[in-house]
């Protein structure tokens, strides 16, 4: 039984929950739907009187009850990639960080373990709850998007927009297990940085389009390159997705560098 | 590759930011079958030294060798050697002790699982229940258990018998001795004076970072079998025996004293015997006298 087996196995039911949750979660609010597409062109003349800046607070779209427009302002804008990255925040400031705040971390580190192999280890464990938790929700969408009908969404196109609210919550998920790597940050306060900077993030990369001082700042925020309308309506855009696969990984070999070199406990 | 097992050359470790080094040049070596103590008060360096060669902590200069292995550039190598128990032993809660025995086992592949069978039996270690059910003494066992399991040549133990009930420390003292035996090499950091003397063959004592002195058990034995504590009937003949070449003498109240005398015993037993001695007893090792010593005169 190996670290990671290990360490599957201490969060077997953690990430069963998980699942469980954000799968049901899914489901409810796709199946809720086809209440709301039938008056959804009187309801969105209603809602056209929201200002533009709290509109944008809860999609990318410039309506909330098309078949986009919904999926985006009710799942995959917000709650889908905020409670991802609630998940990955949560495991990436503990994997390492929990072993070093109890002293296990000796044992480990006492066999003959690389400290690189031990956080390549931790990093992978991390990587598959996130992704299992991730692929259950992609084909909860997917299977309800078989019985309900999202005019011009398909299937394909749920499952990319999780994924894609996947590579979001690693990217911060990755800030957080970099900052326990450091060392200079306990668990706390890696889940309030990399927390802080998800929310904050969220907030001024969905505003730079009203408050146009906040366009250039937004250009460094993961969420400024997060657009789930878009791939909803089937324009995937891989190089987004791979730019932030690309800053999980460079966070990931800053955390490796980092702890090989520093003291522990 | 010499028997030395374990070396330590100018080891020196000075904490990111603190003014004054924990470690300072410390040099040492433990040989093949050397059961070695180290000895300190609290904050003297012990644990810096153990976390230093375990490679949990970087050394800021000189440098240390397990098996003619650097413990930095070769720490993996090195504790494919090493068998560590740590002073606060921190175990998987969760885990039950065959789990954690498994873990640990999968990490670092036994040689025998009959081995590991037989160290569980002789520490009568219950391995069905969670680690977090049991009490500190069973814990320890467990610490024990997973530092010896692979039979390393080089075993780093922090206070191993803490927690521990009498019979399982004559149980550690035969596992330490059998380690012995087949030529590995123990390093042992400890406050339990009659532990250590019970099994060391050498021990170092270490104040504010820095090895102040080495001896052996043996040497120490030979010092002390030549100090005898006598009692008088009458007043005790302190300034004649003062007058015995080589004799230091300590008078502890007017018919009791302590003198220790190199070479020749005969000219002490010639005075002896011109007084009326009511009791004489040899000395044994005390080393925590030896201890004081150390830390009270400021060493040797």
């Amino acid at each position: 039984m190996g670290i990671i087996a290990t360490e599957l196995k201490r969060r077997k039911w953690s990430t069963f929950w998980w699942c469980v949750g954000i799968g049901l979660f899914v489901a409810f609010i796709l199946a809720i739907y086809p209440s709301f597409s039938s008056s959804s062109a009187q309801l969105d003349k209603s809602l056209q009187n929201i200002p533009d800046s709290a509109r944008e607070l809860f999609t990318d779209t410039s309506d909330f009850l098309s078949p986009v427009g919904y999926l985006s302002s009710q799942c995959y804008y917000l709650l889908v990639p905020l409670l991802f990255s609630f998940l990955a925040i949560g495991l990436g400031s503990s994997l390492l960080a929990r072993e070093e705040q109890n002293h296990t971390i000796e044992l480990l580190l006492s066999r003959p373990l690389s400290r690189s192999q031990l956080l390549l280890q931790k990093a992978g464990a991390g990587l598959i709850i996130t992704a299992t938790v991730g692929l259950v929700t992609a084909l909860v969408g997917g299977i309800m998007l078989e019985f309900i009908t999202f005019d011009g969404v398909k299937p394909l196109s749920v499952f990319l927009v999780t994924i894609m609210a996947l590579a979001f919550a690693l990217l911060f998920g990755a800030l957080a297990f970099m900052l326990t790597a450091l060392g200079r940050f306990g668990r706390g306060a890696s889940i309030g940085i990399s927390t802080l900077l998800a929310l904050g993030g969220y907030i001024i990369a969905s505003l730079d389009k009203t408050l146009t001082w906040l366009a250039w700042p937004a250009k460094f925020l993961p969420f400024h390159y997060y657009h789930p309308a878009d791939i909803l309506r089937g324009h995937f855009t891989p190089g987004e997705f791979v730019g932030m696969l690309a800053v999980t990984l460079l966070l990931t070999g800053v955390a490796l560098v980092a702890f090989r070199r520093r003291d522990i406990g | 590759m010499s028997n030395k097992q374990l070396v330590l050359n100018r080891l020196s470790k000075r904490y990111h930011g603190a003014k004054t080094y924990s470690l300072q040049d410390v040099s040492l070596e433990v040989g093949a079958g050397e059961v070695y103590g180290f000895l300190g008060a609290n904050g003297a360096g012990k644990s810096t030294t153990i976390r230093t060669l375990l490679n949990f902590l970087q050394p800021t200069s000189g440098s240390a060798s397990i098996m003619g292995k650097d413990v930095v550039r070769d720490s993996v190598a090195v504790k494919r050697h090493v068998g560590y128990l740590a002073g606060e032993i921190a175990l998987y809660e969760h885990l039950t002790g065959q789990e954690f025995l498994d873990y640990m086992a999968d990490l670092q592949p036994v040689k025998s699982t009959g081995y590991v069978a037989e160290l569980v039996r002789r520490f009568q270690a219950d391995t069905s229940k969670p680690l977090g059910t049991l009490s500190k003494g069973n814990r320890q066992k467990f610490g024990l258990i997973q530092a010896a399991m692979h039979q390393p040549e080089v075993l780093i133990l922090d206070e191993p018998t803490s927690g521990l009930d009498p019979l399982m420390q004559e149980e550690f003292f035969r596992l330490v001795h059998e380690s012995k035996q087949r030529g590995a090499s123990v390093f042992v950091s400890s406050h339990n004076f009659s532990e250590v003397q019970r099994m060391c063959d050498r021990i170092g004592f270490i104040r504010e970072g820095k090895l102040v002195a080495e001896q052996t058990l043996a040497d120490l034995a030979n010092q002390a079998a030549h100090t005898f504590s006598l009692t008088f009937a009458d007043t005790a003949p302190v300034s004649e025996l003062k007058k015995l070449p080589q004799a230091q003498v300590t008078p502890r109240d007017d018919h009791h004293l302590t003198v220790s005398i190199e070479g020749e015993l005969t000219p002490l037993f010639r005075l002896l015997s011109a007084h009326h001695v009511t009791r004489l007893e040899q000395q044994e090792v005390n080393l925590e006298e030896e201890f004081m010593h150390f830390y009270e005169k400021g060493g040797k």
